[in-house]
């Protein structure tokens, strides 16, 4: 923040700065301080008295002339206004829009509407609005016309209607009519199916002046195939435009780079700047020569970065270079963008070519938020209130239309919004700037701007087939409700005009704070306790230093062991005990360390450590217990490199798993201290069943030995460890031997919160020798443990014939977890969730996707994207950002998954394996494969690694398809893609598993949120990261007189 | 074989019943605790033990938990029965330690195969006839015949087992449960029949339960509502 200042870019020579300074400024605002930033942007935003004047005076006019103009309520500004999105209906309507023209099969249209119109108060929307076409959208009023008349009982109540319409919902005319209904929707977003409809439908626009920029519009690509296709729509379009007469209309054509892309990503920057470079390069240089001005779309924020260094290169290549005509917009919501627009004036005075800048406002809004929350980092990349982005839009636009970028940036103002437009009507000085609107949206508005000012206004136009580019607009729409807000109050005569006319400087100001008080900081969406905080990798500022401190820990080597009462046993003291190197799953060539496992008698030494101790620790304060964990989990984050470090090293995992990793580990310490706090610090008083009151406090049950696998090697490990130990009991920790190391370091964190070294003992070494020692001991009083069935049931016997109480065990095991798709899922969102929770971790994690169930009226596209997106998963080098799939923990495991492909494919439809790279031959790796099979019953057991598998059904079979899976005993995790609310909640709720994931991937639980467990062969629970986890390591017991009896 | 298909007839009631939600089924638990509070031979604390189950479980399991979390995606924890337990005793066991299995394991939304000794065969009758006047009846609370008993605590589909009596036959059903093939099954024991030390800890019935969570999307199919809703309002 320190190295810029908002207003010392109103100074001309502010771009003469070198380019790299005026780049530096960008990165480190990516998560600034919004109150900070938002000072110095008022300033630049705030008009002069006479501007003001002027701005409520035009303003005033604007709304006034649009409420009087007869023809100003129509279209899709009065089916917003009709079907606010803040209502149920207005959702429930957009939902249906979005999904219902792509479902193949009519079973599932006549479900998926009948779902719809169920669920909501239609009948309150008839006739309210006078516009025709929200009458024809009303799907009451539509009906009614259509059923009523065939009835002959037009005087019936509109109630009565609904309700026997959904009664025979099932008949064909009503679906005929509701896709009726949807083409006209569709007609109405979209200009043209193809450019020469687009051209054709324009015209009566382009006669009034308007000017049009082609957006050709359709889902981020996937797959390759998918990129060339949007590149070969965007090549059709610029040869259209330019055929007629050279572009005599000044069209333009707006670009979406991840449409040209299948993984436009910061990771994979080096394919961008060469692939992705060498496809945009080709369309300039045909727009070029047909004079066809292109503009490059604004994404999400995560992409800012790498979408400028990709815009630099082709602006700077011969064949843009002299130009002129390259464009690129910019978000206002984006805290960065002022500092981007003096990098692009910088660039363009450096290079002399003008640059067009479409200034919008943001449309990723609550996506961006949600992300920043889910990863904890600092701040947001956006800001929190609608005013502010209002006031930064203003802001930047006063940068823009500043004397000094004439000639370097050509400003193209986007908004719907009246008070915006007076206001840069009244900054401008001159008149070298356009306004754009979307194609059905503002139309009176900007009728009235082009009589009052006589601006240059461009149509944003959505062109393509209505049955692909209805739901892309109407999912836009649903995610960004905001942008009907303005409109909705424009058009609303109810709305006072004084309302309109508020300058957002002002509305800002008025406020308490200028952030949004309701938008709590990513780290404080817990009450009580602190979000684990995050890097994000994909922010320059945030990545390098990050990076360096990696470096920094790759060079090192780790030496473990057990610690018995704090005390490192034998490490260095003999070389020739139980020694075991530690080598890095991607390359066996490297060593990570070494590990020297426990002996017999360390294992007697650590039982006798912890037995001792038990009554001591379970006496001392929650509060005490509770404060190691707090202190813990700051340590953890202050050593997040080293532990990422270890998870690249040790467990393979790749960078995005291994801060995930970490931060799991961080909110286990935090919401079980805390639960512990909550739950068991004060004695309470509770009337029994024979009606006496006594005094209650829960206490440690005894010696837990907590059991962890090696697919999270910190988090389960620490989560299992916290856990025990907060709520009483004295520890013994017996991590998976391959990854000893990191929780031996992490033993050393929790030490060096001065824990009493008595409570923790950690034995380093084989399941087979010390976990069959511990668990037929005596003393032992409740295991925890994860891993397979096969070996919680191994415990579970061993416990069982010991001659004592038994033991509390709680397992959490395998699954054999599928997820199971209707037609009415969107498939591009279905294989980006499929392919995350089948290969990311190679497949390693408990909730993975083993078995797609895909309905089969859309599997064959949905297989094709599969293959499609499978081919551009990384498989690699897990420390590298590119690595989407390290490999497997060991020889061993690959072996069994090799062996498990090699037997399937034999009968059964090989639908992809990826051929692995030389960077792999040094590795255990399996090559993410997907296998179409017939049915459940042909996988006997969990292939714990990126294998997929694919089963097809009929609607039809769905019920027998819960069965199946019921059937096979597991139940951990599940997904579910469906449009259909009835359809999802229903194999929710007949499908036993222990974590049910809706129109998601089904992996990466988090603490707190998502606790985890499953049940069946998959686990005994209680859930992991929950309520109600601390309670199984606890008892009941009284106090009398403060004393325990 | 009768308690096999007694097994298999409770295992198929049980998605029913656990569907009728906690609150239903306390209503039907509280009238049987009053029917068996005007019987005079059991005495007032199985009805007591009955109606303090109830009291405790009801607040625990019977809503659905909203968990917070970030924007745009709800996440709600449940509480689900387990299956079929078994509920058997010693001879001569107090009817208070039965009945309060018997609560715990219905209330979550169990179905229950009552297994007590021939010695209990009366009580037992009485437990399930009450039961049944209450609605609590078709296969969600069953008599086995004690000889079965064994086959019932090795059946692998059944959830678990409730047990009322001395430690050392705990130990033993503990081993048979250990020896079965299959998921790891519950066992839940009250050995203390002077201060019921197992029955009377106010979460007893989540021995009985299993959670599950259901995570909802909401901004792929309707918007972020929440965000939405919240506006530029403040505090």
């Amino acid at each position: 923040m320190s190295l810029f200042s908002p207003a010392d870019t109103l100074q001309a020579s502010y771009i003469d700065k070198p380019l790299s300074d005026l780049w530096n400024t960008i990165s480190p605002l990516y998560m600034v301080d919004e109150d900070v930033l938002l000072k110095q942007l008022i300033p630049l935003a705030k008009p002069s008295d006479q501007e003001l004047a002027l701005i409520e005076k035009k303003t005033t006019e604007l709304v006034n002339c649009v409420r009087l103009d007869k023809n100003a309520i129509h279209l899709i500004d009065a089916l917003l206004l009709e079907y606010s999105l803040d209502t149920k209906e207005g959702i429930l309507l957009m939902c249906l829009a979005e999904a219902l023209m792509r479902i193949p099969d009519t079973a599932t249209v006549d479900a998926l509407i009948k779902d719809k119109l169920s669920a909501a108060n239609w009948q309150a929307h008839l006739k309210n609005s006078e516009s025709v076409f929200v009458n024809a959208s009303t799907w009451g009023l539509l009906l009614t016309g259509k059923v009523v008349s065939l009835d002959g009982n037009k005087q019936e109540k509109s109630t009565h209607v609904i309700k026997r319409l959904v009664n025979k919902i099932s008949e064909p005319i009503i679906r005929k009519v509701m896709s009726k209904a949807m083409k006209i929707m569709g007609h109405q977003f979209v200009l043209g199916r193809n450019i020469n409809e687009a051209k054709k439908n324009g015209q009566v626009f382009s006669q009034k002046g308007f000017l049009y920029s082609y957006d050709m519009l359709g889902e981020s690509a996937l797959t390759k195939r998918d990129a060339n296709k949007y590149l070969q729509s965007y090549l059709d379009a610029i040869e259209t435009l330019g055929a007629i007469a050279n572009n005599k209309d000044d069209s333009s054509v707006s670009i979406k780079l991840s449409a040209l892309h299948p993984r436009y990503e910061q990771a994979n920057k080096d394919r961008i700047l060469n692939e992705m470079f060498a496809s945009v390069s080709g369309l300039i240089k045909r727009a070029r020569a047909l004079n066809v001005a292109i503009t490059i779309d604004a994404e999400e924020a995560d992409r800012l970065e790498l979408s400028l260094i990709l815009f630099e290169k082709l602006y700077r290549c011969d064949v843009a270079k002299g130009w002129g005509k390259l464009g690129l917009v910019v978000q206002a919501y984006s805290k960065r963008a002022l500092a981007v627009l003096t990098w692009l004036a910088g660039l363009a005075k450096e290079q002399g070519d003008c640059i067009a800048l479409r200034l919008v406002k943001g449309a990723y809004w609550d996506s961006e938020i949600k992300l920043s929350q889910q990863n904890g980092y600092l701040n947001y990349p956006v800001y929190t209130r609608k005013e502010s982005t209002d006031v930064a839009y203003l802001a930047c636009a006063r940068f823009l239309l500043s004397a000094h970028m004439q000639g370097l940036i050509y400003p193209q103002f986007a908004s719907h919004n009246a008070h915006s437009i007076s206001a840069i009507v009244a900054m401008a000085s001159h008149a070298n700037y356009e306004f754009q609107r979307l194609h059905g949206m503002g139309e009176a508005l900007y009728k009235h701007v082009v009589l009052m000012y006589g601006s240059k206004v461009r149509i944003y136009a959505p062109v393509g087939s209505h049955k692909d580019l209805l739901p892309y607009l109407v999912r836009r729409l649903l995610e960004n409700g905001a942008n009907s807000s303005f409109v909705n109050r424009l058009i609303d005569a109810k709305c006072p005009i004084s309302q309109l006319i508020k300058h957002p400087v002002d509305a800002l100001q008025s406020r308490p704070t200028l952030h949004n008080g309701l938008i709590c900081l990513p780290t404080d969406i817990f009450t009580d306790r602190k979000n684990a905080c995050s890097v994000n990798i994909d922010i320059e500022s945030e990545a390098l230093p990050f990076q360096e401190k990696i470096d920094i820990q790759m060079q090192k080597q780790w030496l473990g062991g057990s610690l018995l009462n704090g005390e490192k046993t034998l490490i260095n003291k003999n070389k020739a005990h139980d020694q075991h190197q530690i080598t890095a799953p991607y390359d066996r060539a490297i060593n990570v360390g070494e590990v020297i496992y426990a002996s017999d008698k360390d294992v007697e030494k650590a039982l006798e450590n912890a037995f001792g101790f038990y009554p001591t620790w379970s006496n001392i304060a929650v509060e005490v217990r509770a404060s190691y964990l707090q202190k813990l989990a700051d340590l953890l984050e202050d050593n997040m490199p080293e532990l990422i470090t270890l998870c690249h090293k040790e467990a393979g995992k790749t960078i995005h798993d291994s801060i995930d990793e970490v931060r799991e580990a961080v909110d286990f310490c935090r919401y079980y201290a805390q639960q512990a706090i909550d739950n068991f610090s004060v004695a309470k008083d509770l009337v029994g069943f024979d009606g006496v009151t006594r005094k209650i406090i829960r206490q440690g049950k005894g010696v837990f030995v907590c059991i962890s696998p090696w697919n999270f090697p910190l988090a389960i490990f620490l989560g299992q460890v916290s856990a025990a130990l907060v709520s009483g009991n004295t520890v013994i920790a017996k991590p998976a031997e391959s990854t000893s190391l990191i929780a031996y370091r992490a033993i050393e964190l929790l030490l060096e919160t001065g824990i009493d070294k008595e409570a923790i003992q950690l034995l380093v070494g084989t399941g087979a020798h010390i976990g069959a020692q511990l668990t037929s001991d005596k003393r032992v009083t409740g295991v925890v443990f994860t891993g397979s069935t096969a070996t919680a049931q191994c415990i579970n016997k061993t416990l069982a014939q010991r001659e004592v109480t038994p033991a509390t065990l709680i397992a959490e095991t395998g699954g054999q977890n599928v997820m199971i798709v209707d037609s009415t899922a969107l498939p591009e969102q279905v294989v980006r969730d499929v392919i995350r929770s089948a290969f990311a971790s190679a497949g390693q994690r408990c909730s993975a996707l083993r078995v797609l169930f895909i309905q089969t009226d859309i599997a064959e596209r949905v297989i094709e994207l599969i293959q499609g997106a499978m081919d551009e998963l990384q498989v690699g080098l897990p420390y590298l950002h590119c690595t989407d799939v390290g490999p497997v923990i060991d020889k061993n495991a690959k072996k069994q998954l090799l062996n498990h492909i090699d037997a399937l494919i034999k009968d059964n439809i090989l639908v992809k394996k990826l051929s692995l790279s030389i960077d792999c031959d040094n590795g255990d790796f399996v090559p993410p494969t997907a296998i179409e099979i017939k049915n459940l019953s042909q996988l006997s057991k969990e292939n714990f690694g990126p294998i997929l598998h694919i089963i097809r059904y009929k609607a039809t079979q769905l019920t027998a398809v819960i069965d199946q899976v019921n059937a096979a005993g597991f139940g951990l995790t599940m997904g579910i893609h469906s449009r259909n609310e009835l359809n999802y909640l229903n194999i929710e709720k007949y499908s036993r598993v222990g974590n049910c994931y809706i129109n998601r991937d089904q992996v990466g639980a988090v603490v707190g949120v998502q606790p985890f467990g499953g049940q069946g062969l998959s686990g005994t629970g209680p859930k992991a990261g929950g309520p109600r986890y601390l309670l199984r390591f606890t008892k009941n017991v009284m106090i009398k007189n403060s004393q325990i009896v | 074989m009768q308690s096999m298909k007694q097994v298999e007839l409770a295992n198929q009631e049980w998605v029913a019943w656990n569907n009728v939600g906690a609150n239903k089924r306390a209503e039907c638990l509280l009238d049987w605790a009053n029917i068996l509070l005007k019987d005079q031979s059991l005495g007032s604390m199985p009805s007591k033990m009955i109606n303090y189950q109830i009291q405790e479980a009801l607040p625990l399991i019977a809503k659905v938990q909203v968990m917070p979390g970030p924007t745009g995606e709800s996440n709600e924890l449940y509480c689900s029965g387990r299956g079929t337990f078994v509920i058997t005793s010693c001879e001569s066991v107090p009817v208070v330690a039965v009945a309060g299995l018997i609560a715990g394991a219905l209330i979550a939304g169990n179905c229950i195969l009552l297994c007590l000794p021939n010695s209990e065969s009366a009580l037992a009758h009485k437990l399930v006839t009450t039961l049944n006047s209450v609605g609590i009846k078709g296969h969600i609370i069953q008599i086995v015949d004690f000889k079965h008993i064994d086959y019932l605590i090795e059946n692998q589909s059944t959830a678990g087992v409730g047990y009322a009596g001395e430690e050392a036959q705990a130990l033993q059903i503990n081993k048979q449960l250990a020896s079965r093939d299959g998921f790891i099954a519950q066992l839940i024991v009250e050995s203390d029949f002077k201060q019921f030390t197992t029955l009377a800890d106010c979460f007893f019935v989540y021995r009985f339960i299993t959670e599950r969570t259901r995570t909802i999307n909401v901004t792929a199919v309707g918007g972020n509502a929440r965000l939405l809703a919240l506006g530029s309002g403040d505090k």
